[in-house]
């Protein structure tokens, strides 16, 4: 693979780091694959905390790759999880899995590879309200109305750099990226991917390649004058967006959105539904070198027909999850692979008229792969499913254990560009005891 | 040279159809009524219309279109939009025409010498800034990318072939100052400060649960219409109180409700400079700001209510109650003053002179220990609760405020030139800091002795050599502060961008189509205590709300990001590809993630002033084979109907630089682009490999 910091003269290579230290004020542009990302693609000072401590231990560093799950609208932690009897009893009861301990009876896949993943059933936080509790959830951080906190694929491109030469670090599926850059360049940002069928979004060449690339000529001609004229980092950061794209829509890496290569009786496996195409999707793209993959799915906010809703979009997501396990599995991927499941919050105990509330006082995650112990249950709640065992795990411990599992220090902070301190996981330790 | 390639434009058959460009730019205006502000107007009004346009009548009924030019005793010297000038007189007119004569006055160019002199003032003090670090200003702008500069800096958008041709064929000399005069009375400077100010105040259509911000956004863009003072529009915003259905600018501190501590944190940092974010939860570890500053601050804004209140008295009645909250309620979120601050020191105060849970006394911030005797200090005390944000709002505002002129002279320089006099715009804290600090002073003098007038600031600075240099190359400031040579080189911004994309697909017919969407709100603006179920039943009747299978929904503007093509004036705005072909500030605030403006950096209005110029991939995806490709190079887009007009290969060449990039094609770039023609690509070809270009996307 060509090396594009190497094949520049040793000028533009320092105009190429002057302008990745100064990406937060213009433009930027994708790291350079294996440099040292530190110094050339953050946008403010790092520097340890004083209470550092070693970024060693078990399961540190063991996902290379992260697939994140957030169903939205908030997932009923009794109806999946964490089942319940008496009064708080939903729809259905529960079954046994392989994993010597109970989900819901809507999750009938999932319990055949419940022995592969970890269940945090003591997730507690304050927000409930969608789009604050979502926030929360992919950022660690509560919404303020003065900074955009960054995503975890965000931050693992801060310190690692990118993880593949063209394609992104980051994508997010069947949803739109809001900004998970952060305070980041927007170059961190996750290639957003509206529908999983149709991959990314204009990547067919407008009229053929040898026309794109013919027409390209003749713009590098016409701009010629203007870019002699101007030889600066922001105009040159585009020729350089304009490199990448072309190199993307060239490379054989394109591959990596098309899930029609897959075969028909794997796709069956993951279902039509829109969180199994992800899935799909995104098992594809983290086996060619995607680091962080999001994969939204919607209709969790079952407050009026719960049981229908979960007999619909719950087992689509039963379906797609167990398959996603499997393949990944199979593939020899899960255990460099961390995946998450995770939602907005939980949903009430009490059932009111054919549904439940919102509910953040308690609520359930799930994790499997990459070092993370097989087939366990950390936390607990209550026998309601009212609150959480002991000390419950926040939101801030949650990131701050999947940020240890991608093998990021949690002990250094980055001021953003309005001067605050922020660290992965907010400051919180992460949940030692989910890995093996 | 320049002359001769417009001499052998103008020579050959390609004048008829320039000509033809012009009239065809030329559409009939809608009446330049003057803009009014609803509500209780603040003592300081302007009548003046906001555009010289006018369509002049005799009491025979014939009538014409044109410009105010200047008026002469009895007479008015008008301009036609195909370039004619006439004398009118007025007594032979109808009598609305002398009245808006004698208003109009004040949009012409009346006494330049007062511009010129600050212009001539802020050009030595750049000069002296840049001499001390033995640097010279750039060399003085040409023609052609100053046309293009001046239309996005104040119409927000490039000027169509048409425009550049007819100023580069002008030999007025004082064509410049004209030319900024008339951008600056244009629709599209209402257009283009519209969309300066949803970043800086982070506009959103929704404001949660039902509640629409549209009247708040017709509200400020009466206020721009109106040319409203910046220290008369932000009073209004610290001060309004009531309903968002009928007072638009509640709309500011509803923004933020039951955040008030973050909507101070943007206030002081907005309007101030004041860098206290994190005084909000500690002190702060380098300038001298306190939690304590920032709580006795916020207790100024600790006697209101803002509130989505419920709709009370509505149970009984035609209608259920469910129905009539639905209905009601969205319009009930209002801002009400209160007789007691409720301000109290927070749970984790950690500091010795106060305790948690302590009530907070209202103080204002000084900067230097010398700022309490200035006048903006003096006055009314901090006695009577309801009067608090009044108190607060008068010491914001005043000329003697220590950072209120500063910041928004230093926040205008940086949209002219690209970056501040002294960055970030949100700290201005020590003002030793600046690049220049005598600079930096004297816009703030300036600022007050136009009075907080953004137009006229604006006239200044574009009149000034200044911003009349070349651009230089994005600096590293790392190595030392920028002194301004000139502007710097900018990437258009994603407004900018789609605005000038409008410009070539439906030209200067892109102001027609204004959104208008606060009439229903407006009609269900009832006060609470007239709230019954009967009152609401018939206004939701006569919106045509409870109708089965009709159009409106329940909740007006239900989802928060829809605009409908009903919702204009001026008519439907025409569609391309299925896109709504409307201005940044006539579409969803902010458009949807997935729109043309986001991908190029329209800001989610989250954060304040987050609008980004950076690239990234799916931009250039977009560029290269997305829909907006398809849009500009449509045979139906004005750019290649009249391209293709042209019988000359060379002349469709020229039409099409003139059209993206603003200037005329060098004879090489003629000779390089017919070679391509020759070997087959057609003008729309073209179209695809301009909007390509570097050149497209910045503007020198």
């Amino acid at each position: 693979m060509r090396d594009p910091l190497l094949s520049l003269d040793s000028y533009s290579r320092r105009l190429f780091l002057e302008r990745c230290a100064h990406a937060a004020f213009g433009l930027s542009v994708l790291p350079a694959f294996g440099a040292d990302p530190q110094s050339s693609s953050s946008p403010s000072k790092s520097a340890a905390a004083p209470s550092a401590s070693p970024s060693t231990g078990p399961g540190f560093g063991s996902a290379k790759r992260v697939i994140f799950l957030q169903l939205r609208g908030g997932m009923s932690h009794i109806d999946t999880f964490d089942p319940k009897q008496g009064a708080s009893k939903g729809p259905k009861g529960a079954i046994s899995t392989k994993g010597h301990f109970q989900v819901s009876e809507f999750l009938p896949k999932t319990a055949e590879i419940a022995d592969k993943i970890c269940v945090i059933r003591s997730m507690t936080a304050k927000v409930g309200v969608h789009a604050s509790a979502t926030y929360l959830m992919r950022t660690g951080y509560e919404q303020r109305g003065t900074i955009k906190h960054p995503m975890l694929g965000a931050w693992a491109q801060h310190y690692l750099g990118a993880s593949h030469e063209t394609l992104p670090s980051s994508v997010a599926i069947n949803h739109n990226a809001e900004h998970g850059n952060g305070f980041f360049p927007a170059v961190f940002s996750p290639l957003p991917i509206i529908d999983p069928d149709a991959g990314l979004q204009f990547s067919v060449p407008y009229a053929g390649m040898k026309m794109v690339e013919d027409r390209l000529k003749l713009v590098n001609q016409i701009d010629s004058t203007f870019r002699q004229r101007f030889p600066d980092e922001n105009v040159s950061a585009y020729n350089d967006f304009y490199e990448n794209t072309v190199r993307l829509m060239k490379s054989t890496e394109l591959k990596a959105f098309n899930i029609g290569e897959e075969p028909e009786s794997l796709k069956q496996s993951y279902g039509s539904s829109k969180l199994g195409r992800g899935c799909l999707l995104a098992r594809r793209l983290i086996e060619h070198g995607v680091r962080f993959v999001e994969v939204s799915s919607g209709g969790w906010d079952m407050h009026n027909n719960l049981e229908d809703a979960m007999e619909d979009t719950g087992a689509a997501f039963d379906k797609a999850y167990a398959a996603l396990i499997r393949d990944l599995d199979s593939k020899g991927l899960l255990s460099s692979t961390l995946v998450i499941v995770a939602s907005e919050f939980g949903r009430k105990p009490e059932f009111s008229g054919s549904g439940r509330g919102h509910y953040p006082k308690v609520f359930s995650t799930v994790l499997a792969g990459a070092g993370v112990k097989r087939g366990f249950v950390h936390g607990s709640s209550d026998a309601a499913g009212a609150e959480p065992v002991g000390e419950g795990v926040t939101v801030g411990h949650f990131h701050a254990t999947i940020g240890w599992a991608a093998g990021l220090p949690l002990d250094k902070i980055v001021s953003a560009p309005n001067g605050r301190p922020f660290t992965v996981g907010n400051k919180s330790k992460p949940i030692l005891n989910v890995f093996a | 040279m320049r002359t001769s390639r417009l001499f052998l434009l103008l020579s050959s058959p390609a004048l008829l159809l320039f000509a033809s460009v012009f009239s065809a730019n030329a559409k009939p205006k809608k009446d330049a009524a003057p803009a009014t502000a609803e509500g209780s107007k603040p003592a300081l009004v302007h009548t003046i219309p906001t555009s010289p346009w006018h369509t002049w009548s005799d009491p025979n009924g014939a009538k014409v279109d044109a410009e105010l030019l200047s008026l002469d005793g009895t007479h008015v010297i008008v301009r036609t939009k195909d370039g004619q000038s006439y004398r009118l007189n007025l007594t032979r007119l109808v009598p609305g025409d002398r009245v808006f004569a004698e208003k109009a006055k004040a949009l012409l160019p009346g006494s330049k010498v007062p511009v010129k002199q600050a212009a001539a003032k802020i050009d030595a003090l750049v000069r002296t800034g840049l001499q001390k670090a033995s640097l010279s200003a750039n060399p003085p702008i040409a023609d052609e990318p100053f046309v293009r500069r001046l239309y996005l800096d104040v119409a927000g958008r490039i000027p169509t072939a048409g425009e550049v041709f007819e100023y580069v064929h002008s030999s007025d000399p004082e064509k410049r100052a004209k030319l900024i005069d008339r951008l600056l009375a244009s629709e599209g400077y209402q257009s283009q400060m519209f969309n300066w100010m949803a970043d800086m105040l982070r506009l959103t259509d929704d404001y949660g649960k039902g509640v629409r911000s549209y009247v708040y956004q017709e509200w400020i863009k009466d206020e721009i219409a109106a040319n409203r003072h910046w220290d008369t529009f932000v009073y209004q915003l610290m001060t309004a109180e009531g309903r968002i259905s009928s007072t638009g600018p509640v709309g500011y501190l509803l923004r933020d409700r039951g955040m008030p501590l973050d909507n101070l944190s943007n206030t002081l940092t907005t309007f101030l400079g004041a860098n206290v974010a994190c005084a909000q939860c500690h002190d702060h570890p380098m300038a001298s700001w306190t939690e304590r500053n920032f709580y006795e601050m916020a207790a100024f804004f600790g006697a209101t209510e803002q509130g989505f209140s419920k709709a009370k008295g509505v149970a009984k009645g035609a209608i259920d109650k469910k129905l009539a909250l639905k209905l009601a309620a969205p319009h009930q979120a209002r801002v009400e003053n209160l007789t007691k601050v409720t301000t109290t020191f927070p749970k984790d105060y950690k500091y010795d002179d106060a305790k948690p849970g302590d009530p907070v006394h209202p103080k204002l911030i000084t900067w230097n220990t010398s700022d309490a005797k200035s006048p903006a200090y003096l006055g009314a005390s901090t006695d009577n609760a309801t009067q608090l944000r009044e108190r607060f709002a008068v010491w914001l505002t005043h000329p003697e405020n220590p950072r209120f002129a500063v910041t928004i002279a230093n926040r205008i320089w940086k949209k002219l030139f690209g970056l501040a006099v002294q960055e970030p715009v949100t700290d201005l804290d020590d003002l030793k800091q600046a690049s220049n600090p005598a600079l930096l002073q004297y816009l703030g003098e300036e600022m007050k002795r136009v009075h907080f007038d953004l137009r006229e600031f604006q006239r200044i600075i574009l009149n000034s050599a200044t911003y009349q240099a070349e651009s230089s190359p994005t600096p590293n400031l790392e190595k030392g502060p920028y002194l301004f040579p000139g502007p710097v080189l900018r990437r258009l911004s994603g407004e900018q961008i789609w605005d000038s994309i409008l410009a070539l697909v439906i030209g200067p017919e892109l102001d027609r189509f204004k959104l208008k969407r606060a009439d229903d709100i407006r009609k269900l603006d009832i006060p609470q205590e007239q709230l019954t179920a009967e009152i609401i039943t018939a206004k939701a009747n006569e919106l045509g709300l409870l109708s089965k299978g009709g159009k409106k929904n329940l909740s007006i503007g239900k989802g928060g990001g829809n605009v409908n093509e009903d919702d204009f004036e001026g008519g439907k705005p025409p569609h391309f590809e299925g896109v709504m072909m409307a201005r940044a500030s006539e579409l969803t605030q902010p458009s949807k993630e997935s729109h043309f403006l986001r991908n190029f950096g329209q800001s989610d209005r989250q954060i304040a002033d987050s609008n980004s110029t950076e690239g990234g991939v799916p931009q250039i995806l977009m560029l290269m084979n997305g829909q907006i490709q398809k849009i500009v190079g449509s045979e139906k887009a004005l750019v290649l109907r009249e391209t293709n007009k042209l019988q000359k290969t060379e002349d469709q060449i020229r039409y099409l630089y003139l059209s993206f990039l603003g200037r005329m094609p060098s004879e090489s770039d003629i000779s390089t682009t017919r070679a391509m023609m020759t070997s087959g690509l057609t003008s729309k070809d073209l179209t695809w490999v301009f909007l390509n270009t570097r050149e497209f996307l910045f503007v020198q």
